[in-house]
């Protein structure tokens, strides 16, 4: 399954539409908790640091 | 993990950390990774948001995991935007601009990258009050 690297979809989920010096893309997901949180409440308050990733 | 939740406890009550939980990597039913076998992590991709709940659950236990996690929705808007997948780091600035966009994971995951943008950042943060 190496070709998923070359597929159109995964290629579309590893390129950022956003580059240094633009806007953050602002949004709002759930917490393992059912809770909700949205980072535009820290944005101007502090930086916020994301790390993408998953279990593998 | 263990580099990222260092950064984490140097600062957290600077920075606001979000680790989100996107589109497995090396699901059982795509690209399997022997070495993730070897080591017991074998995770269908979730196909629902209550499945990715949980996996992401998982995922915080196993690797002890204090970050506060988000969870992206199963269409990936998030981790499309900001072309999280595999994985990724990103600092938004205090400006709301993206101070620091980290290479494509897993070569270009850099954890020191990000120490360092946010020990600019925060220097840039006290220079300019307001």
């Amino acid at each position: 399954m190496e070709d998923v690297l070359s597929s159109a979809f995964h290629r579309d989920l590893m390129t950022a539409k956003l580059a240094p010096g633009e806007p953050a893309f602002l949004f709002e997901l759930p917490t393992p908790d059912g809770d909700r949180a949205a980072i535009g409440e820290f944005v101007g308050v502090r930086p916020v640091a994301l790390v993408f990733g998953s279990y593998t | 993990m263990g580099a990222l939740s260092a950064l984490y406890r140097r600062f957290e009550d600077a920075v606001a950390f979000f680790v989100v939980y996107i589109r497995e990597a090396h699901p059982e039913d795509g690209w399997v990774l022997e070495s993730n076998r070897d080591d017991g992590i074998l995770v269908a991709d979730p196909q629902t948001a209550a499945g990715r709940g949980e996996v992401a659950v998982a995922c915080g236990t196993r690797f002890e995991l204090e970050l506060p996690v988000l969870i992206d929705d199963v269409d990936d808007e998030v981790g499309r935007r900001y072309g999280g997948w595999p994985d990724r780091l990103y600092l938004i600035g205090t400006d709301g601009k993206i101070a620091y966009q980290g290479g494509e994971g897993p070569f270009g995951f850099k954890v020191e990258e990000l120490e360092a943008a946010i020990e600019r950042e925060l220097v840039v943060a006290t220079e300019q009050p307001g």
